[in-house]
């Protein structure tokens, strides 16, 4: 039973693998809200899976592990797009359209997709993997190699942020201007 | 009056993600029916969650059916593995091939599997229960699939079958009116008999309490008092009993 166990095992995680690439593309995409980049980032996340495999002890810890390999992947592509940016994250000045005419976006889902993009990386990463994936805390802080604690508190800024983001909007539009954006860790 | 407990967004949090013990879950739910700004902090919460998992539900998807090397590497690998598990096969006999021929994804899925009558050859009917308290799809999807080929697989070669799709805790948004899946459970329920879907009366009663979600179930679902009552008995009268 032990081959069969191998072999049933890898085809399982293949098929997992296969499966799991829409759920990452969300994921993907709503770090980087660029439909190219998401693209790249769940093809090298998945490339790296694939060559990496058999380093996969636990099976069932399949998706931590995806979000692990992304998550590297992700900062790799920080590092390389903004590796002059190492700022505190409540320092960093938004750089693109003013909140105002962010607002302006069609629907629901384009305005928290704008609020989402502009919280800060570690923020808009737990967020993300907690909401779009349903993943558990102790899943995100392996995969984003960070204490329980901090997925928490970080957590709980993002969900303040796009409340008063979202949910506040009209007396946000009073606001100040600052509003952190990227940072590469 | 109350006497308020300073939760911190944090502990709210925990909670609406299911990451809270179910001591400080009580609690705080019996806290929220006292503090109306308490039960406000926690909807808005759960708000920010529903409205981020909507954001990113319609995003256009990439095609990728032919353009990546990976589906040529993975096709490569499986063909591989295809090919080693065919050797494989004449080497260790018809055992490891009976194996592979057996659908097990479900069972790779299962917390728990004790399976008593699942393949009967002695004209029984092979009763299955499938206990659910997962919501999630990729695991759901398993569910529906292999309940499917169970049953196509019991017609075709007239064996009896009964399958007692149980849910509860997150499991019930499987068989809610607003699952995913509504569809297919509809044909499902409609094209066989001997397939039931059921939801923890506990668990309803739980979501109704906190008054946070009223669950609308599928009309084919059935409620019982208890999913634990519901999985003693079947266990009592012999069902192969399959925890999601």
């Amino acid at each position: 039973m032990g081959i069969s166990n191998f072999f049933c095992k890898n085809k399982w995680l293949y098929k997992r693998l296969e499966e799991s690439r829409v759920r990452l593309y969300h994921i993907a995409y709503s770090w980087s809200h660029d439909a190219a980049v998401a693209d790249d980032l769940v093809q090298e996340s998945l490339e790296k899976a694939v060559r990496n495999i058999d380093r996969l002890y636990d099976h069932n810890a399949l998706n931590g592990w995806l979000y692990r390999i992304m998550s590297n992947c992700w900062k790799d592509y920080l590092r390389k797009q903004y590796h002059h940016v190492d700022v505190p994250d409540d320092e960093l000045v938004y750089e693109g359209e003013s909140p105002e005419q962010a607002y302006e976006l069609k629907s629901m889902a384009d305005k928290v997709q704008s609020a989402v993009a502009q919280l800060p990386m570690g923020q808009r990463q737990v967020i993300t993997l907690i909401d779009l994936n349903d993943a558990s805390y102790a899943e995100v802080a392996e995969a984003l190699e960070i204490p329980i604690g901090t997925v928490m508190s970080r957590l709980s800024r993002a969900r303040k942020t796009l409340a008063s983001m979202v949910i506040d909007q009209k007396e946000q539009t009073s606001g100040s201007n600052i509003y952190p954006l990227r940072e590469a860790r | 009056m109350t006497q308020e407990k300073d939760y911190s967004d944090s502990i709210l949090n925990a909670f609406i993600d299911g990451e809270l013990d179910d001591r400080e879950k009580n609690e705080l739910i019996a806290d929220m029916k006292l503090d109306q700004q308490l039960k406000a902090r926690v909807l808005r919460l759960r708000e920010i969650r529903e409205l981020v998992k909507n954001a990113y539900k319609n995003i256009p998807i990439p095609d990728w059916s032919q353009q990546y090397e990976y589906n040529s590497r993975v096709l490569k690998i499986n063909r591989y593995i295809a090919s080693v598990v065919l050797v494989t096969g004449i080497i260790v006999g018809w055992g490891a091939q009976a194996f592979f021929n057996q659908s097990n994804t479900l069972l790779e899925f299962a917390e728990i599997s004790e399976q008593n009558n699942l393949i009967n050859n002695n004209g029984e009917t092979a009763r299955v229960m499938i206990h659910v308290t997962t919501d999630d799809t990729d695991r759901l999807k398993v569910v529906l699939d292999e309940t499917e080929n169970l049953l196509k697989q019991y017609e075709e070669s007239r064996k009896k079958l009964e399958i007692s799709i149980l849910t509860n805790a997150r499991g019930i948004n499987f068989i809610s009116a607003s699952t995913p899946f509504a569809g297919r459970l509809h044909s499902l329920a409609a094209r066989y008999r001997n397939v039931s879907f059921k939801a923890c009366k506990e668990t309803l009663d739980r979501f109704n309490k906190e008054e946070i979600r009223n669950i609308e179930l599928l009309p084919e679902a059935q409620v019982v008092p208890s999913a634990l009552g519901e999985v003693i008995k079947s266990r009592q009268k012999g069902w192969s009993y399959i925890k999601i």
